[in-house]
């Protein structure tokens, strides 16, 4: 259905694209958002805009899968644009809280950035292929030249698609949006909304591999070096959300090296894999918050007599994204390790750091929530059913998804990534399921290193930097001065010019008869004489 | 026919002169204003059936001699582009009315001299009627903003009319030039095409398009528009910046580039290079003022200089995005100073520092406040989203490095905007509410929900409808012949 | 001896009937109640007068070219007629007052007197004719300025207008003796044929043209017009500003035209020159003024800048546009005063301060002086901006683009002072010692209608350019 004309070649049609990709994401989404919404149910009861927030949600799955079964990439642009304003209005639910509305922003902005380069991509490329259709990019016989342009147009629009997904440096507007109410992390800022990069990267993968391979090779490191980044600061996270979204940071990278390493297969594997987990990691958080009502670690412990399903669930989650056979994740990382290895060793070294860091980091947070010995003013109790039902339906789909792709499994890598993982968990539950002094010492040691870390690596400061003193104070500040005293005194300059020179010829006419007369004759002389020197 | 759209307000405002209470000034207003827009839509639907079975440039022409020695003609006529503009206006100006409910006749007055000036200037074809009816749309000015602003009002309305009678005098030049270098035998727009000689369109187009361009707030001629939208009462700030500002968008397009194309390819680097300046300069500078009215003057400016940063694109594609973005920006401008006007009602203050958590006190003004802000920053489904892409998708149809880098450089507004919308709507609507005093507002009142929710639906129907306008537009653009 | 010239000019005839029967009537009625009726008569015959005008008078020249009627001519008088009829008008109310109406007769005679010389100076078709009416035409003028003679700044400008009068006429004088020795013939149709660009004769053209430019009040021949026109009765500042003014422009047209045509490039860059420095001038002191009566000398003087510029090329659109103008500007300036005589009468004041809310008091004078205003400022559609449009398309014709650039350039500065006077009436707070509401004298108000109607028609019915437009070409 043809939307908008813009000339004999380019148009905006509206459409519904159906292949295993859409289908397997048209899958992840339905099922996520069902998950959630029967999950908010019970979170939200009594929130002030309960109606708003389920309008809200409505909105942004609306939007979610029309970006799914985009068939031009200007429509997935369009429906990308309205999920990342259903994000915003999701962010900023709480719109009392300073700090949500703060997060919202950022969200908005940076993502808005990042968009500006998806655009100007989607420009170039249609410019000179004359298409926004998928099918016509994307045929094995497409006209798309290797050259400048085509790395430029495949380098924005990956520009845009990092911005959603939250890579490396564009990553800083995810944490803050877990401001939002939990289920929406768990279905906008885990499992759908921040794949659409990795999604929009697949769909265009046919483009990328034959026009600018140039562009993979960067995806592959901006995507490794993002996973282990995001790993190295969801250890010293306190607030089990930002954990959360550190953890989901590095894991889209995870599939981002996949896109890189040229396996589509793997990496949309792993999607599909990760949203369920991570849904049901962010849920389970939420059930957490939702009973002793802080997000913060230390607030918490030993609540695995308290909340028993959240508890087992959790551990499933938990176990899943570390990469322990027989949970899904271990399946869809294995592949991406895989194709990694065949890739490029220094990636599939990361890469495999970077799982046992996965490892470690999760089960740090598993002990500290439902292990150790927390004093409670008031016992937490179990969440509701309305909210551990989703809990427990996501947590057999963590269990099953694993096998609904038969994959060829390498044991050789695979024990690799199992040993990293064990590794990870033995040392947290040394270091956190006992009373233990040894990550005191150890953060003793890295000191330097470990602050940093748990500042983010300084990142939102250089960026605050940037937003406050470049475009505040450089260029914003500046333009509205120049605006208010240079163009605008010129106009007032000109007028209060005129009325200056007016008071000054005052004195002209004075009122004496005399001095009119010599005035008279005096011109009449000098236009006499003008006239004769002139003419 | 068109001339009913002029004498719809003139007998408005005849009717005024004798109503005497409050209540018949209302109902002479309401009834003046809808009839208005009935007459508009008639228009429209009129110049659809014309159009089927017509190729003319111009339809519904009718043409009266007026001066025979100057060969001025009272000729009006209308192409798809006019219509939509005169929608546009019959749209704002009712919704003004709404937004001006407690105002006292002499205001209607010079409110509906205005619109006689607006529809006028949107129906003429002939040179010196259209330059007629611009100059009656600004006069009404300096008394609707000087006698019932608000702040420096005096200053800004002598301001903003000095600085666009300034436009005019170069305008009227201009004019005058295009009828006596092109033989002196006809002020019709239609005719006059192609008739100037080369060598004199090389001074008369800079005169005429920055003339209008005053009037289309380009740099560095804007200032007017951030001191007169901050003095002007609510419904002349809806109607000044939805409607008049599109005079000059329209003019330029109308007398600037479709009658001297050639020289418009020459010079309209130089033109570019402004009007880009012009966009990213209103974005940044909207960014840290602290007056509702000043952010929306310089955003206009910002989405103003978009406008004529399309025309000058000189192709179909860039054009039909530039009557889309005067359509969109004039919506959602009106829509916006409608509410600031709300706003402003309840809170005496205009100042951003001062409000804050409206949303939870003045929800439904709040939520309309946020739909705004998003058509202003963009957002797909609503009608900014269809005029900014089609601009750019049109400028980028150019390959050579200069607009190349321009359109980038307009395309960064895009993000900018993103920063001051949300900032401003992030400090006056979300967060706890900052004044105690503001929990006792009351929301919208009904007249001033209509005048907002008949906005929203046309913003929303140009957003997910946009092929309906677009084809109009550059059907029209077709016709005309000139790209 | 041959009377039949005198059937030539019935117009003038007409006049010098109604001129010696008022005089008659005011000195046989001196101080009886017949002098209530003095006034309606007057204006009645006035009336005739004008509707007279109109008809098709007699063509040709009599008394061997002294005096020359033509379409032209009669049209111009017909100006004339109006401005002096509504003039009459609206002095009504002043004359009426205990210390003047002992002399209410003197004004309308003595008025009529100028009017006399005025349409003498449009038909002369010699040169001394011409003097004798412009002289005709000005001594009188010095009485009505010195009118209020008992207070201090009637006397003033009363005695500034003489002095001056006296000097301009000599220079006049003295040019128009270069131009004869240089020629040897007074008669524009002779001299048409002779003249050449020698110095004497440009020496003597000069002298001549700053004698008309001091009537016209050009800069920099205009020093006397703001210091007559705030001292003098507002009744005779409008004569002077409206109807004087507009004989010197019929005259300097007729002269132009029909005697110095062969210097057209000398007299055109003078032209040129002198409208440039009118209009700025004109402008740039009006914006300063605190009176309205001066504000108003300055407003007229660049008013007359304006009207150079139709006459700048010549051209018989230029001519048309020019007379079109002072038609126009006819109405819209009689109309200001109007208006200010009617303020003037109820408070005495002519301050611009004592408009301040004048539309709160008064509605009706307000928005009179607001279309007469805008009018002036050339602002759509009111028949300021008709006029000024045909004026610059006349000099745009003769692609003078620079010269419209700057005149409009310039209408913008005069916008501003303009719309001191809007701000003042319709935005500003009225002070405490603000004009209350009243009743204007119903002759006023008639003359007021008049000059409205005046101002709202003659543009947008396109019938007077036309009219207009058939007599000059």
């Amino acid at each position: 259905m043809e939307w908008l004309r813009f000339n004999d070649t380019l148009h905006i049609d509206l459409g519904i694209l159906l292949d295993p990709l859409s289908v397997m994401m048209l899958t992840v989404v339905g099922v996520v958002a069902l998950m959630v919404v029967v999950f908010s149910i019970g979170y939200m009861k009594g929130e002030r805009g309960f109606g708003r927030y389920f309008g809200l949600l409505g909105l942004f799955v609306f939007s979610m899968l029309g970006l799914v079964v985009a068939t031009n990439i200007f429509q997935m642009y369009i429906f990308w644009e309205l999920v990342g304003a259903s994000s915003y209005l999701l962010i900023g639910f709480y719109y009392t809280r300073p700090a949500a509305v703060k997060a919202s922003q950022k969200a908005f902005i940076v993502t808005r950035f990042a968009d500006l380069g998806f655009l100007i991509g989607i420009l170039i490329l249609s410019s000179y292929t004359g298409t926004f259709d998928f099918a016509a990019l994307t045929a094995d016989n497409a006209a798309i030249a290797v050259g400048p342009q085509a790395n430029w147009a495949m380098a924005l629009i990956f520009m845009g698609a990092a911005g959603k997904s939250a890579m490396f440096p564009l990553h800083i507007w995810l944490p803050d949006a877990m401001e939002g109410p939990t289920p929406v992390s768990a279905l906008i800022h885990a499992a759908t909304m921040v794949v659409a990069g990795v999604y929009l990267i697949a769909r265009m993968f046919p483009v990328f591999q034959f026009a600018a391979p140039d562009v993979l090779v960067l995806i592959t490191y901006v995507g490794a070096f993002t996973a282990l980044f995001a790993a190295v600061i969801a250890i010293t996270q306190t607030d089990i959300k930002r954990v959360l979204a550190f953890s989901t940071i590095s894991q889209i990278a995870y599939m981002m090296v996949a896109l890189g390493v040229a396996d589509v297969a793997a990496s949309t594997f792993h999607l599909f894999t990760h949203a369920f987990f991570k849904a049901l990691l962010f849920l389970g958080a939420g059930a957490v918050i939702h009973a002793v009502h802080s997000n913060e670690m230390s607030r918490m412990g030993g609540l695995r007599k308290f909340m028993p399903i959240t508890h087992i669930t959790f551990l499933i989650a938990c176990l899943s994204i570390s990469g322990i056979p027989p949970f899904s994740g271990f399946f869809s990382k294995d592949e991406i390790l895989v194709a990694a290895f065949h890739h490029n060793p220094v990636v599939f070294g990361v890469l495999l750091l970077v799982a046992g860091l996965t490892a470690f980091y999760m089960f740090r947070l598993y002990f500290r929530i439902f292990w150790g010995a927390h004093h409670y003013d008031r016992p937490p109790h179990e969440a509701p059913p309305i909210m551990t039902i989703p809990l427990i339906v996501l947590a057999v789909l963590t269990c099953v998804t694993g096998f609904v792709v038969p994959v060829h499994i390498d044991w050789a890598i695979a024990s690799a990534g199992v040993v990293a993982a064990v590794i990870g968990i033995v040392v947290a539950w040394r270091f956190y399921a006992k009373p233990s002094d040894a990550p005191a010492r150890l953060a003793a040691r890295w000191a330097g290193f470990g602050q940093a870390a748990s500042h983010r690596f300084y990142i939102d400061e250089a960026w605050l930097w940037v937003t406050r003193r470049i475009i505040f104070g450089g260029i914003s500040r500046p333009v509205a001065w120049f605006d208010r005293h240079i163009v605008d005194g010129a106009m007032n300059a000109i007028g209060s010019g005129t009325v200056r020179v007016s008071e000054t010829i005052e004195p002209v006419q004075g009122g004496k008869v005399q001095s009119y007369a010599i005035l008279f004759v005096l011109s009449v002389l000098l236009i006499t004489l003008l006239v004769f020197v002139l003419c | 026919m068109l001339t009913v759209l002029v004498l719809i307000p003139l007998l408005t405002m005849l009717a005024l002169f004798i109503s005497r209470d409050q209540r018949f000034v209302r109902t002479v207003v309401v009834a003046g204003f809808g009839a208005l827009l009935v007459a508009s839509v008639v228009v429209a639907v009129k110049f659809l059936v014309a159009r089927a079975l017509s190729t003319d440039a111009m339809l519904l022409a009718q043409d009266f001699v007026w001066y025979a020695p100057l060969n001025i003609h009272y000729a009006v006529g209308v192409d798809g582009i006019s219509v939509l503009m005169i929608l546009l206006s019959a749209v704002v100006a009712l919704t003004g009315v709404f937004s001006a409910w407690s105002m006292e006749r002499d205001f209607f007055v010079w409110y509906c001299l205005l619109a006689v000036g607006v529809f006028g200037y949107f129906i003429s074809l002939d040179l010196f009627t259209m330059f007629l009816f611009y100059e009656v749309a600004l006069i009404p000015m300096f008394l609707l903003i000087g006698v019932w602003g608000t702040g420096k009002k005096e200053y800004a309305a002598m301001k903003l009319t000095l600085m666009l009678m300034g436009g005019s005098a170069l305008l009227l030049t201009g004019i005058l030039g295009i009828y006596f270098t092109s033989g002196a035998t006809s002020m019709n727009i239609t005719h006059l095409v192609g008739t100037i000689p080369m060598a004199h369109q090389y001074w008369i187009f800079p005169l005429v398009f920055v003339g209008f361009g005053v009037l289309g707030a380009l740099f560095p001629f804007h200032t007017w528009s951030p001191d007169g939208h901050a003095a002007a009462p609510t419904s002349v700030s809806m109607l000044h910046a939805g409607v008049l500002m599109k005079l000059g968008g329209y003019g330029c397009f109308r007398v600037a580039i479709s009658l001297m194309p050639a020289a418009a390819h020459e010079l309209s680097w130089i033109f570019l290079i402004l009007t880009g300046i012009s966009v990213v300069y209103g974005a940044y500078g909207a960014v840290v003022q602290t007056d509702l009215k000043y952010i929306n003057a310089y955003s206009s400016v910002s989405h103003c200089g978009l406008v004529l940063f399309a025309i000058l694109m000189l192709n179909t594609t860039a054009m039909t995005g530039a009557v889309m973005q005067m359509l969109s920006h004039g919506l959602m401008t009106a829509l916006f100073f409608s509410l600031i006007g709300v706003f402003y009602s309840r809170t005496h203050t205009r100042d951003i520092r001062q409000m804050g958590g409206l949303m939870r006190v003045m929800p439904f003004a709040s939520v309309c406040y946020v739909i705004a802000g998003f058509a202003s920053l963009g957002l797909p489904g609503l009608s900014g989203f269809v005029a900014e892409m089609t601009i750019f998708v049109g400028s980028w149809e150019h390959t050579d490095l200069l607009r190349r880098i321009l359109t980038i450089v307009a395309t960064t507004s895009i993000v900018v905007t993103a920063v001051y919308i949300l900032r401003t709507v992030g400090k006056i609507l979300y967060g706890p509410v900052l004044d105690p005093g503001h929990l006792e507002l009351s929301d919208a009142r009904w007249y001033e929900r209509v005048s907002a929710v008949v906005l929203i639906a046309c913003i929303v129907l140009i957003g997910v409808w946009p092929s309906g306008v677009g084809h109009i537009i550059s059907e029209s653009l077709k016709n005309l012949n000139i790209f | 001896m041959d009377f039949s010239g005198f059937l030539m000019m019935p117009s003038e005839l007409g006049l010098l009937a109604i001129f010696v029967f008022l005089l008659a009537f005011d000195i046989l009625a001196a101080e009886t109640r017949a002098m209530r009726w003095f006034r309606p008569v007057a204006i009645a015959l006035m009336t005739v007068q004008m509707v007279w005008g109109f008809f098709p008078a007699p063509e040709g020249t009599a008394f061997g070219e002294m005096y020359v009627s033509s379409p032209l001519t009669s049209m111009m008088k017909s100006i004339l007629n109006i401005g002096t009829l509504v003039v009459m008008l609206q002095a009504g109310e002043w004359l009426r007052r205990p210390e003047n109406s002992i002399r209410e007769g003197e004004f309308y005679v003595i008025t009529l007197a100028t009017l006399l010389g005025m349409y003498i100076m449009v038909s002369a078709g010699n040169f001394m004719m011409l003097y004798l009416g412009i002289e005709i035409a000005s001594l009188p003028v010095a009485c009505l300025a010195a009118y209020n003679k008992y207070k201090e700044h009637s006397a003033e400008a009363g005695a500034k207008y003489i002095l001056m009068t006296a000097l301009s006429s000599g220079i006049m004088m003295f040019g128009l003796s270069y131009l004869y020795g240089a020629m040897g013939t007074m008669y524009f149709s002779d001299m048409n044929a002779a003249v050449a660009a020698e110095p004497m004769t440009v020496l003597g053209f000069v002298f001549f043209f700053s004698g008309l430019g001091f009537k016209i009040s050009l800069v920099p021949f205009h020093s006397w017009a703001p210091d007559v026109y705030q001292g003098a009765p507002t009744a005779t500042t409008a004569y002077l500003s409206v109807v004087s003014k507009a004989a010197a422009v019929f005259a300097l047209v007729l002269v132009l035209h029909h005697v110095f045509g062969a210097l057209a490039v000398l007299w055109h860059w003078m032209l040129w020159g002198l409208s440039v420095l009118t209009i700025v001038v004109g402008n740039l002191f009006a914006i300063r003024q605190r009176d309205i009566k001066r504000f108003f000398a300055y407003s007229s003087i660049s008013q007359a800048g304006y009207i150079l510029l139709g006459v700048l090329h010549g051209s018989s659109a230029g001519l048309t546009a020019t007379l079109y103008f002072v038609f126009v500007y006819l109405f819209s300036n009689l109309a200001a005063f109007g208006v200010i005589a009617a303020v003037e009468n109820q408070s005495g004041r002519t301050d611009i301060a004592s408009y301040k809310g004048l539309y709160k008091s008064n509605p009706r004078l307000a928005l009179v002086m607001m279309l007469a205003v805008f009018s002036l400022a050339g602002i759509p559609p009111l028949g300021g901006f008709f006029s000024k449009f045909f004026i610059f398309a006349a000099a745009a014709q003769g692609g003078d683009y620079l010269f419209v650039l700057i005149a409009l350039i310039n209408t913008v500065v005069s916008l501003y002072y303009y719309l001191r006077i809007i701000r003042a009436m319709f935005i500003d707070a009225p002070g405490a010692d603000a004009v209350s509401s009243f009743r204007t004298d119903p002759y006023n108000s008639v003359s007021l209608v008049l000059c409205t109607t005046g101002i709202l028609v003659v543009g947008v019915v396109s019938w007077f350019y036309n009219f207009i437009a058939q007599a000059t070409f």
